[in-house]
């Protein structure tokens, strides 16, 4: 059961990364078999949001929840702290063998938050 | 003679205790036993390095080692070098003192780095407030961390807030407060400190580990005294199983070191002895004592046998040296 309750909240982390913000029954809708009962994924959303990683918004008569941690931020810590246990030439090897994957568009987009990136952090 | 009596009770002393069934002890006993391990070995280095600087010097063997070398080895540096050979030799028995003080210093340094550090990277990798007054930091991986040294703060990654459910989320930030409450970080930087410096004495590292294991237990039991079900806190503790990373002086993560599979398989099976028994003051008060009595008997024989060595040597020097007169002729 625990891991059932683990693996929704998982789930529903990825749905709201994807629509950015959705109410109770939006997310139901993305779920795999509607991910249960309405009330079961009400009540993820909400420990979700009391757990932080959630806000709650009111939009009309309904409440939306929004990510507090983004996916970027979610990944960010893990990938760095893989990368910081392997070697130089590893770390050169893994990231190189990746970007080579992606298109021209995809780089172009990569090297502009690159840039954003390193000019919010000597701002710090 | 009275010297290796000294050296062999203390090396006995600190052999023995790895003989002892200390997994089964409770864990601040056992903390307090290989904590005192590792004081004894910082002390044995310490008195080694005492000796060779001051009662070496007196000994024959040591005028026999630096006229071989002054006069055999580097023949023509005394006929262009106004310096005494002899002192030279001297000087040089004063490098193990100086190495072991130099290593105290920068594990000084080096533990105020690592917990300023710790402090720093909790600023940076902050992304706001977590359940419970907790920080929350991103990542996919399971991490539940006490960090911090002056005000240490429970960390709780993203992934452990998706990835446990209520109870052992619970579970593991009590484990983590436990930590805090017991005040592991002191008993942990005061271990880091000794095995710095008695580190050249076998099986030091070990009982490093053994005392981070200890301490993960003590929080286990302080988690469970908190009425968390054991099964739960070792469900928790398996998730965090791959967050090893975070181990350093100013961080305790909730995976622990080694000995994971002996502290999920006591979980597991002896949700009864969750109790906490005695307490973590008295045994540590009885562990110094302890120590205590070890180090202030082999400091009292150090010194029984050093001091007539050092006034002998003395007055060997008032009468024109005769060890060095014997053995270097001008």
């Amino acid at each position: 059961m625990a891991a059932l309750q683990g693996e929704l909240q998982l789930q529903v982390m990825g749905v709201l990364w994807r629509l950015e913000a959705a109410t109770v029954e939006r997310v139901r809708g993305e779920l795999p078999d509607q991910g249960g009962a309405y009330t079961t994924v009400q009540t993820v959303l909400n420990r979700l949001a009391d757990r932080g990683l959630l806000t709650r918004h009111k939009a009309g008569n309904a409440i939306e929840y929004r990510p507090s941690v983004s996916e970027p931020e979610y990944l960010t810590s893990t990938l760095r702290a893989t990368l910081a246990g392997a070697s130089r030439p590893a770390r050169r090897a893994a990231l190189a063998e990746l970007v080579g994957e992606l298109g021209d568009e995809d780089l172009a987009a990569i090297r502009g938050e690159a840039q954003e990136t390193a000019r919010r952090s000597r701002r710090r | 003679m009275t010297l290796l009596i000294a050296a062999v009770v203390l090396l006995v002393t600190i052999g023995g205790v790895h003989l002892l069934p200390l997994r089964r002890a409770a864990p601040a006993t056992a903390t307090a036993v290989w904590l005192s391990a590792l004081a004894l070995r910082a002390l044995v280095v310490l008195l080694l390095s005492i000796i060779v600087a001051v009662a070496m010097p007196s000994t024959e063997l040591v005028a026999a080692a630096s006229r071989w070398c002054w006069h055999l080895v580097l023949p023509l540096l005394p006929s262009h070098l106004p310096v005494d050979g002899h002192r030279v030799g001297h000087a040089a028995l004063a490098l193990p003192g100086l190495g072991v003080l130099s290593a105290a210093v920068a594990t000084a340094v080096g533990l105020t780095r690592a917990t300023r550090l710790v402090r720093t990277a909790l600023r940076r990798a902050s992304l706001g407030s977590g359940p419970a007054g907790t920080v929350l930091v991103g990542g996919a991986e399971v991490t539940l961390a006490a960090a911090g040294v002056v005000r240490p703060q429970v960390v709780v990654s993203a992934g452990a807030l998706m990835s446990l459910d209520d109870d052992e989320l619970a579970a593991g930030l009590d484990h983590e407060r436990g930590h805090i409450a017991r005040r592991h970080r002191y008993v942990r930087l005061l271990a880091e400190f000794c095995f710095a410096l008695g580190r050249l004495v076998p099986m030091a590292r070990r009982a490093l580990q053994e005392v981070e294991l200890h301490l993960e237990r003590d929080a286990d039991r302080w988690a469970l005294a908190r009425r968390h079900d054991p099964v739960v806190l070792a469900s928790a503790i398996r998730k965090a199983a791959g967050a090893r990373h975070l181990l350093t002086p100013g961080f305790a993560a909730l995976s622990g070191g080694d000995g994971l599979a002996l502290r999920l398989g006591e979980l597991l099976e002896a949700g009864e002895r969750a109790g906490q028994k005695g307490s973590l003051r008295k045994v540590a008060f009885a562990a110094a004592a302890a120590t205590a009595g070890a180090a202030m008997a082999a400091v009292a024989t150090t010194a029984f046998v050093m001091v007539p060595a050092v006034l002998a040597s003395e007055v060997l020097s008032g009468s024109g040296s005769l060890s060095s007169g014997l053995l270097c002729p001008p």
